[in-house]
């Protein structure tokens, strides 16, 4: 037994100076080390020996060793959670210690293994209600093991569903951005397996071929579908509204098979008031929502709609009522913040559309128009003042000399072209332009993995072609392919 | 009034369908018509125009339609015109009419002794119309067995004019409909399509009224024949037009109306109608120069309108930019438009695009204009502060510039409307980053879509086991889950 330590810690100690060893050898030993802990005995392990050593130096044998010791705990304890496993326990502080100073190209190799420690920890964080001791740590480690973020792991959801509980927004922004602001290893799916686990930079993918398919069964729609709720609620909390309704727009554009899940439909709820807080009005649908899906979002979020109608048609005694109305179920929902929300974003928008019909137009006049919040005068020289100093609005205000006047606000008179406008300008197509082309390097890989290169495509249509001639139904969907195959052959003739 | 009017111009094409689906129950299209006509327009001004005179010029139907309308519409008019109504309903045949007549006159002036039925005239005309019927119908069983083309037409074509006189309408347009078949000369045929129209038009049916004159225009007759149908083919034309609510294309139909047209279509229209008719749809939807050159200079429609110079005085003010000339002697006429038969339901529509246009065409040679010389030209008139905010005129340029149709911006502080002035390469540039923005977006969820699909994540009702399992194990405290099998793995 013995041997058999001091034979994992020598082959893990090799792997460690592995800048001598070529890329070949070092998978192949990493492999062989895995294997052989694959094997071992359970008491090996489970042994506190292992997890004496210097996490970072002999980073897999730790991880195996230390969930190990996680799942006799359990079982001897016959609880998910052990004591030891959480906060203040003697697991709890090696596996902090374990994530600080992990080596992150070990990692790779041992996704399962990882994932299940990483998921133990945020559980065990979550169950004593101290999410943010399990956050900024998870956060490190697994930009430290995967820098571009773009593998969608199972503890994912649960992660950002820590950060929304200790209100750590922030913490899960370095993992949410990258999805966003970087398309081409944005996906969190796999191109290779029916998985779930990607790899698309290309060091990663031979490795975990084998890995993938075996963690594949465990992943499932709801953990994609929460885990961009949840990120849309972070956003959302942060006010970073084009984020939020991005994130939203995913959930509720997720691919469905026969029915649409709850998820789902509470995405749509909050895609609607983001909406109605971002635009001012409800924001088209992504298109490839299927009709039958929008349907149903239009039958389970009535009130919803129905409050959209009214902010969108102006009428500020119908939102108000609307919104007192569906109380209940804004509750319900957990939408109150965002209901309340409404209202300001009501009155910023009026403020700004009356920008487009008057030029100049005195405070009383915006008061007659407004929410009730904001009946008087003075209320709304403080929220134009305030629009006007976030920027939001391009307009001054006049205080008249004679105080019976009420103070009167002044929209530009066009819209001018100052020079820091046209660098915002110039600033935001260039990085528009690399996300495109990040964008379009996506879309080729895609089509090379989807085989829809214009050779392929032809070779299909050709194999279809031919048996639509005679078939029934397809005939009058493939004139064209047919005229084009025969147009090949005859080419092929000459 | 055999259609249904249907408000402003939401549903133009409603009217038609709903006739053809009530099919037989004229009747019940009747009463209807009768409730809703008199609920829908009251006029109060008296008309410019003496009944008898007016009336006078009309001949057939559509008589006792238009003094239907004048009567239940105006308050002015209302005892001659419906008097009249009366005496020309019990001229006919037509029962219906005669008893909607009666009840329209008992409201106004209970006490009239025309005011109560006439029950003898009536049970006395419904035995000779049935008996009339049975005739025609029987004689037609009998020409259908000699086989003799010529007599089924005829036949048929004395059951659809029987069937017209005593306003079953829509059987009057299948007797008519019938005839086809048996029609051998062009003649027939025109004739044939010409009743058919007819009908359509008190009917309402108005897609009948197009697509059989069209029917008509197509068939390939000699030139003479062509040129006398033509002025009637384009009244009717624009009819149809004006009541589906395009009304520069009624414009044109009317415009195109040759001025030999005279006294020939007294049935359904008179010259001055197609002058008043043409002028305003021309005012309502051309521009100025349009109107110049295809109204004011065109020589054939000058015949008409000289029977109407309001209505060219009207169109030559406008296009000399003299709005407020050109508004004034429309709502000076408004009454007038407004207890027309055809031309009641679109008058509120076409003035209100004409006022539209007007205010459209003054501001366009300003970069800002005072509110007060504005409301002196459209608004004269108004006390106290016409260029408050609440006062009508800056509400209506209000709803004018947020639903685009004017490029401008009211200025409270100095009272002038201000015209927008655009920065077209900030505007060109921020379409492009939005474009961008949303490219993006859509792409990223597209791709993500492809990704989700292929590795089989979709959203499905039937979950399988092993999620349920899963599910299951996490539902009692998070058990677990993740390392339950763990001892396998290390076995």
């Amino acid at each position: 037994m013995a041997e058999s330590i001091q034979h994992i810690i020598s082959l893990s100690s090799r792997l460690h100076s592995h800048d001598f060893l070529s890329k070949s050898d070092y998978d192949w030993q990493i492999q062989e080390l895995i294997s052989i802990l694959k094997r071992s005995n359970y008491s090996l392990l489970s042994g506190g020996l292992l997890t004496d050593l210097d996490p970072f130096e002999h980073t897999l044998p730790f991880l195996f060793a230390l969930l190990c010791q996680i799942d006799s705990v359990q079982s001897r304890t016959r609880s998910a959670l052990p004591e030891d496993v959480k906060p203040g326990g003697k697991l709890w502080s090696k596996t902090i210690q374990f994530l600080r100073t992990l080596n992150s190209s070990q990692i790779c190799y041992v996704w399962r293994e990882w994932c299940q420690l990483v998921e133990v920890i945020l559980r065990a964080a979550e169950n004593v209600g101290k999410p943010l001791l399990a956050v900024r740590v998870t956060s490190d480690a697994i930009l430290r093991v995967d820098p571009t973020a773009s593998l969608f792991t199972s503890f994912h959801p649960t992660f950002l569903r820590l950060c929304l509980l200790s209100q750590a927004h922030s913490y899960a922004l370095p993992i949410l951005d990258k999805h966003i602001s970087r398309y081409r290893t944005g996906f969190e799916l796999p191109p290779k397996n029916a998985g779930g686990y990607i790899l698309s930079s290309d060091n990663y993918t031979d490795n975990h071929a084998t890995e993938a398919t075996d963690m594949s069964t465990r992943l499932t729609h709801r953990d994609l579908s929460k885990y961009y709720l949840y990120g849309g609620m972070i956003y959302m909390a942060l006010k970073e509204w084009d984020k939020a309704l991005h994130s939203l727009s995913i959930v509720i554009s997720l691919p469905v098979v026969n029915s649409v899940s709850k998820i789902m439909v509470d995405g749509f709820k909050k895609w609607v008031l983001v909406s109605l807080l971002r635009h001012g009005k409800l924001a088209t649908t992504p298109k490839m929502i299927s009709t039958h899906v929008a349907r149903a979002y239009q039958a389970l979020a009535k009130p919803y709609v129905s409050l959209a109608d009214a902010f969108e048609k102006g009428d500020h005694h119908r939102l108000r009522t609307e919104a007192d109305l569906g109380k209940p179920i804004w509750r319900a929902d957990c939408n109150q913040g965002l209901v309340h929300q409404i209202f300001r974003a009501y009155d910023m928008f009026l403020v700004l559309k009356l920008g487009s019909t008057f030029s100049a137009l005195t405070t009383g006049h915006i008061a007659k128009r407004a929410s009730s919040s904001l009946g008087s005068t003075t209320s709304i020289e403080s929220l134009v003042a305030c629009l006007v100093m976030s920027e939001v609005l391009e307009a001054k205000l006049l205080q008249l000399q004679r105080d019976e006047f009420p103070t009167m606000l002044r929209f530009p008179t066009s819209v001018r072209v100052h020079s820091k406008r046209r660098d915002i300008t110039r600033l935001e197509l260039l990085r528009k332009g690399y996300t495109l082309e990040l964008l379009a390097r996506g879309i080729g890989e895609r089509n090379n993995e989807f085989r829809m290169g214009h050779d392929n495509i032809d070779f299909l249509m050709k194999c279809q072609g031919w048996p639509g001639i005679s078939g029934k139904g397809t005939q009058g969907g493939f004139d064209s392919t047919i005229a084009g195959v025969e147009e090949d052959i005859m080419g092929d003739i000459n | 009034m055999e259609y249904l009017p249907t408000e402003g111009l939401d549903m133009p094409s409603a009217a038609p369908y709903l006739s053809q689906a009530l099919g037989g129950g004229t009747v019940d299209l009747d009463n209807i018509n009768g409730g809703l006509m008199g609920l829908n327009v009251r006029v109060e001004d008296p008309p410019k125009f003496e009944l008898e005179s007016y009336i006078a010029n009309y001949t057939g139907r559509t008589r006792y339609n238009r003094l239907y309308v004048i009567g239940t519409c105006s308050t002015h008019l209302a005892v001659d015109a419906l008097k009249a109504a009366v005496a020309e309903a019990k001229g006919g045949k037509d029962v219906t009419r005669y008893e909607r007549a009666v009840r329209a006159f008992a409201e106004v002036v209970p006490n009239d002794p025309e005011a109560t039925l006439d029950m003898h005239w009536v049970d006395h005309m419904q035995k000779v119309v049935k008996a009339e019927t049975d005739r025609l119908e029987h004689e037609l069983k009998g020409y259908k067995n000699n086989l003799i083309k010529e007599s089924i037409r005829m036949g048929n074509e004395d059951l659809g004019q029987h069937y017209h006189l005593i306003g079953d309408l829509s059987s009057a347009s299948k007797a008519y409909s019938r005839m086809r078949d048996y029609c051998t000369t062009p003649t027939h045929i025109v004739s044939m399509l010409f009743k058919i129209i007819n009908v359509a038009i008190e009917r309402g049916d108005w897609l009948s009224v197009q697509s059989n004159v069209h029917r008509l225009r197509n068939l390939q007759s000699k030139q003479e024949e062509q040129a006398k149908v033509q002025p009637k083919l384009s009244a009717a034309l624009g009819l149809s037009q004006l009541h589906s609510g395009s009304y520069l294309d009624a414009a044109y139909s009317f415009l195109s109306t040759d001025p030999s047209l005279g006294d020939s279509y007294t049935e359904v229209l008179t010259s001055n109608d197609v002058a008043v008719y043409g002028g305003l749809c021309a005012l309502a939807s051309m521009n100025r120069n349009e109107l110049q050159r295809r109204v004011l200079d065109n020589n054939s429609f000058r015949n008409f309108l000289e029977l109407e110079p309001q209505i060219r005085r009207a169109i030559a003010f406008f296009c000399n930019s003299k709005f407020r000339s050109c508004l004034e002697i429309l709502e000076a006429y408004k009454a007038d438009y407004l207890l027309d038969i055809h031309l009641q339901r679109h008058v509120q529509t076409l003035f209100t695009r004409i006022r539209t246009k007007s205010i459209q065409q003054y501001l366009i040679p300003f970069n800002r204009v005072t509110l007060d010389s504005m409301s002196k030209m459209f608004a004269p008139g108004t006390d106290g502060q016409p260029t408050d905010l609440n006062s009508p005129f800056v509400q209506e340029l209000i709803a004018l510039i947020q639903d685009g149709t004017l490029d401008a911006r009211i200025d409270l502080e100095k009272n002038v409307l201000v015209s927008k002035q655009v920065d077209l390469r900030t505007e060109v540039q921020e379409a492009v980053l939005d474009n961008l923005e949303n490219y993006v977006r859509e792409a990223h969820i597209r791709m993500l879509r492809s990704n989700i699909i292929r590795a089989g994540l979709e959203v499905r009702a039937d979950d399988n086991t092993t999620t349920k399992e899963i599910r299951g194990k996490r539902s009692d405290g998070y058990g677990s889950a993740t390392l339950s099998r763990g001892p396998s793995l290390f076995q």
